[in-house]
């Protein structure tokens, strides 16, 4: 083919082939008769176009051939013949099979590596697959019963036929509920965690490889791809499930046991949401980029999940799965058992450890990949996140910060680099608390170093470590931080962070016992919350309406607060404490305007929610607190008693010294003491106290004066002081 | 290349962008042609198992590197951004085999792609000798090794190759068809 002859040969290899096979020759002959050249051309190009067909007709029976569709018969491989093809995996075909020689009736599966699948490499895999599965000693691994190379060379293995179904499968098709499908999976982590012990790693886990038996017996199957710990090649090519697939596999990295610990991860999230976090990519590629970005969404989100599953997911299991598959393997469980631990923990209604510090890590990857361009919408969700745990109350009650604190801590140590540290941090002095505050103290005092020019994030800031600081008692750090954040807000372009700002502040002099300017405050913040209408996160608005509200309000006022608070309430979610303040500050209104038998229904309603959550949250603690209050000045004593044996000891575990609320709970328990006539037991702790008080909380006149009130009552009725 | 999933127009605008620097653009490009890619290379590498596909970062990142090598090559259009991960394609798998040949190790042999060749791949010297052959059939008649290279390489149909290179379906076939016997004489002479 040359030059001008090129067009010319072409024209005629086409015509030709149009005519009738057998004419072909004698009409090319006779159009070539001139130009015998390029006539043996097209013959030699048609001579190849025929064979052109035969080989691939050719090519096409071997490879369905050696793609075995139709084993001819049973065969012979040792003491075993084969039946029926059961399946294709990684390796070769799989076939169920028995002993030929009779001796039992044993069913297994014989699998046998696929003819054009005999490289040296291929060989290679098929004999560690082989000794990897003899060392495994496990009821839920599919026992390895023999194996070797047939007569025609080929290498077979002789495993324990499971006759079961695919785990996803199973659990959807009985309709499983999440207990028994945690149970499930625990098992399916002890076969993992079994071979890790033998230093053996699966790399390929997922639902399909999971086989379970009508009996509901497990069995992991297929270790095709296993390979031990120690073994060096890194082994770019093997075969994996993009989907089930660590980042550090799909980027070739080494892998470990940990790459297993995300599969397992990967194939909870199935098993719970029904689905996978990376599959609604548009492509595989999108598939791929998403594992290694790791952006995965928490299961309970994860699109089609039905309501009631999603709230059995949200919080707990959700922190399990996405630890499980972070995709930095060094922030995963550090084992599959640790992971199985954690799931434990979960079924057994414990707190798991998967939590905080997933909070914080995701906080802090979420920080790091936008940086300060939109960290202001992360401290929305911080704010949010904090509610949820337990923001508010009411004027009169105990409040309990120290789980958000807790969480404003890790953030903020996080973030900032503070490399501050729970369990072992600097911070040990005092308690679990007083760790907290010296972390937000030391967060607070890095502020404007590390926000430099950034005035709107450091005021969000500087609200949320002051509303933490007051409710962990120390006011005048907190009022330090709020006026602070006050003079970095713009409050005509910003009303709804003044306004928070404001209403923090006057819940701090509310909390020092300044009722004046705590008024005019809450005054001043209400007037800013009406003129960012619209804007202000729920959370936030409920937190200073309900906070606002004072007995000493015109009814019709706080009545309007009330329901503004709870209308709002109604966005957060019914699963949220939060969600419990609306019954319970009705409670306490009821009875602050003389109906406590009207508070009951209330509160009863407000710990129904309360008690749905896990775990518990500190609300309740302090809902049982007020109860209790309630209980003894209605003179029902025995009621009052053990709501609030329950409750101090948990106030006193969360709250500082000298806290406010803490101080009035104490004084409270005091009280039913000299209401139950043990009058020498509460002289001394009530002296105690009454000394403490100026101390701690020398703005605090009305606590003194209850104090010293009850202290007179306790000497006087308990003895010869009280001279009648 | 799914008809539909990457219109000319996406491709034009994202290669302009590329050319003049955005360096996202390129990925978005890479995304669009990833799945076809990514499927060919699991073909290539011969995967038997339908729910696995072969560790397909090792060929995309390979292909990353010659793509973004030839970001100055100055392409225009859709059809260059696909005969270019074809090219890109047939680069890496001569590479692939050659580097297998050197160490003298067998096995994974390059399927062939399309139907029209199907015995192509069952030779180990096939990876080498269709790269040489093309070369030679881009010198002869360019538009025929176009076409091979986009239906072998990228898998391409009739249709898929006839409507990146703009031409109708029967003068892909037309072509193809003498191109499957000139390769055939090419690789399997009569003996």
């Amino acid at each position: 083919m040359h030059g001008s002859t090129l067009w010319r040969v072409e024209e005629l290899f086409h015509s030709t082939l149009q005519q009738p096979e057998p004419e072909r020759e004698a009409w090319l002959a006779s159009k070539t008769a001139s130009e015998a050249a390029i006539g043996e051309e097209v013959r030699s190009l048609l001579a190849a176009d025929r064979r052109n067909g035969e080989l691939s007709a050719q090519a096409a029976a071997t490879r369905q051939d050696a793609a075995g569709e139709m084993p001819v018969s049973s065969r012979r491989f040792g003491a075993w013949e084969t039946g029926e093809l059961v399946g294709r995996g990684g390796m070769g075909e799989v076939y169920l099979a028995r002993r030929a020689d009779g001796q039992h009736s044993q069913r297994a599966a014989l699998k046998v590596m696929t003819r054009n699948l005999l490289s040296r490499e291929g060989m290679e895999r098929f004999r560690r697959e082989r000794e990897i599965l003899a060392q495994l000693e496990h009821p839920n691994v599919a026992r390895l019963l023999d194996g070797g190379v047939s007569n025609s060379g080929e290498p077979y293995l002789v495993m324990e036929y499971v006759d079961g179904e695919r785990l996803d499968q199973y659990c959807e098709r009985r309709k499983l509920p999440v207990a028994a499908r945690l149970r499930l999976f625990l098992t399916l982590c002890s076969a993992v965690a079994g071979a890790h012990r033998n230093l053996v790693l699966h790399r390929d886990i997922k639902p399909g490889n999971v086989l379970v038996t009508g009996e509901g017996t497990l069995r992991l199957v297929d270790f095709g791809t296993a390979r031990r710990v120690d073994a060096s090649s890194l082994e770019t090519m093997a075969p994996l499930t993009p989907s089930f697939a660590s980042p550090e596999q799909l980027r070739g990295e080494a892998v470990t046991t940990l790459s297993d610990v995300y599969a397992l991860g990967m194939t909870l999230y199935q098993l719970l949401s029904g689905t996978l976090p990376f599959g609604g990519g548009k492509s595989a590629y999108e598939t791929v980029q998403r594992v290694v970005e790791g952006s995965a969404v928490a299961p309970s989100m994860a699109p089609g999940v039905d309501p009631a599953r999603r709230r059995e997911l949200r919080g707990d299991l959700d922190n399990i799965v996405l630890k499980a598959i972070a995709p930095d393997p060094a922030r995963r469980y550090a084992s599959v058992e640790s992971l199985a631990e954690d799931v434990e923990r979960y079924l057994g209604r414990r707190p798991v450890q998967a939590r905080a510090g997933d909070w914080a890590y995701r906080a802090e990857r979420f920080v790091a990949r936008h940086r300060l361009a939109v960290a202001l919408s992360s401290l929305l969700a911080l704010t949010v996140a904090a509610a949820a745990v337990g923001l508010t109350v009411q004027t009169r009650q105990a409040r309990l910060e120290a789980e958000r604190s807790r969480r404003l801590a890790d953030f903020l140590t996080h973030v900032m680099g503070l490399g501050y540290d729970r369990e072992s941090g600097p911070f040990r002095s005092e308690g679990a608390s007083a760790r907290v505050i010296d972390a937000i103290r030391y967060a607070a005092d890095r502020l404007p170093a590390e926000l430099v020019g950034q005035k709107e994030l450091e005021a969000h800031l500087r609200a949320n470590i002051g509303h933490a600081l007051e409710a962990l008692g120390d006011t005048t750090a907190a009022e330090a931080n709020l006026r602070r954040g006050l003079a970095l807000v713009d409050a005509g372009r910003n009303p709804a962070l003044a306004a928070e700002l404001t209403g923090y502040l006057a819940r701090k002099s509310e909390l020092e016992g300044d009722g004046e300017s705590a008024a005019r405050q809450y005054r001043e913040a209400l007037h800013l919350l009406d003129a960012a209408r619209g804007k202000v996160p729920a959370a936030v608005e409920i937190v200073l309406v309900l906070n606002a509200w004072n007995p000493a309000l015109a009814p019709a006022e706080g009545d309007a607060l009330l329901e503004r608070g709870s209308r709002r309430a109604r966005e957060v979610g019914e699963t949220s404490p939060i969600y419990a303040q609306v019954p319970f500050d009705r409670g306490v209104v009821s009875w602050s305007r003389g109906h406590p038998e009207e508070a009951l229904p209330e509160f009863r309603q407000a710990l129904a929610i309360l008690d749905a959550i896990h775990p518990r949250p500190l609300e309740e603690c302090e809902l049982r607190q007020v109860w209790g209050q309630l209980e003894m000045s209605r003179g029902n004593l025995e009621a009052a008693e053990p709501l609030m044996n329950e409750s101090l000891p948990c106030l006193e575990r969360a709250l500082l010294p000298g806290e406010g609320h803490l101080m009035w709970a104490q004084l409270a328990h005091l009280i039913l003491l000299v209401k139950q006539g043990h009058f020498k037991e509460a002289a001394g702790p009530l002296d105690a106290l009454a000394a403490e008080i100026p101390k701690r909380r020398p703005k605090d006149r009305q606590l003194l004066a209850a104090a010293l009130k009850w202290r007179a009552k306790a000497l006087c009725r308990g003895g010869a002081a009280c001279g009648k | 290349m799914d008809a539909g999933s990457a219109s000319e127009g996406d491709i034009t605008r994202l290669l302009c962008q590329w050319s003049e620097g955005r360096d996202e653009a390129f990925r978005e490009l890479l995304s669009l042609a990833y799945d076809r890619l990514r499927r060919m290379a699991a073909a290539h590498m011969r995967s038997e198992r339908p729910d696995h596909t072969l560790q397909p970062t090792a060929l995309v990142g390979e292909l990353y590197l010659r793509l973004a090598g030839a970001k100055l090559a100055g392409w225009m259009d859709r059809e260059h951004f696909y005969r270019f991960c074809a090219r890109a394609m047939r680069w890496i798998l001569t590479d692939h085999a050659r580097a297998r040949a050197r160490e003298k190790r067998g096995g994974e042999l390059l399927l062939p792609l399309t139907e029209d060749v199907r015995w192509l791949g069952e030779r180990e010297q096939d990876t080498f000798d269709l790269d040489r052959a093309l070369s030679r059939l881009e010198e002869i008649d360019a538009r025929k090794a176009q076409i091979l290279e986009l239906r072998v390489y990228l898998g391409c149909t009739a249709s898929e190759a006839a409507e990146i290179l703009n031409l109708s379906k029967a003068t892909v076939d037309r072509h193809m068809r003498l191109a499957c016997a000139w390769l055939c004489r090419e690789l399997r002479p009569d003996e």
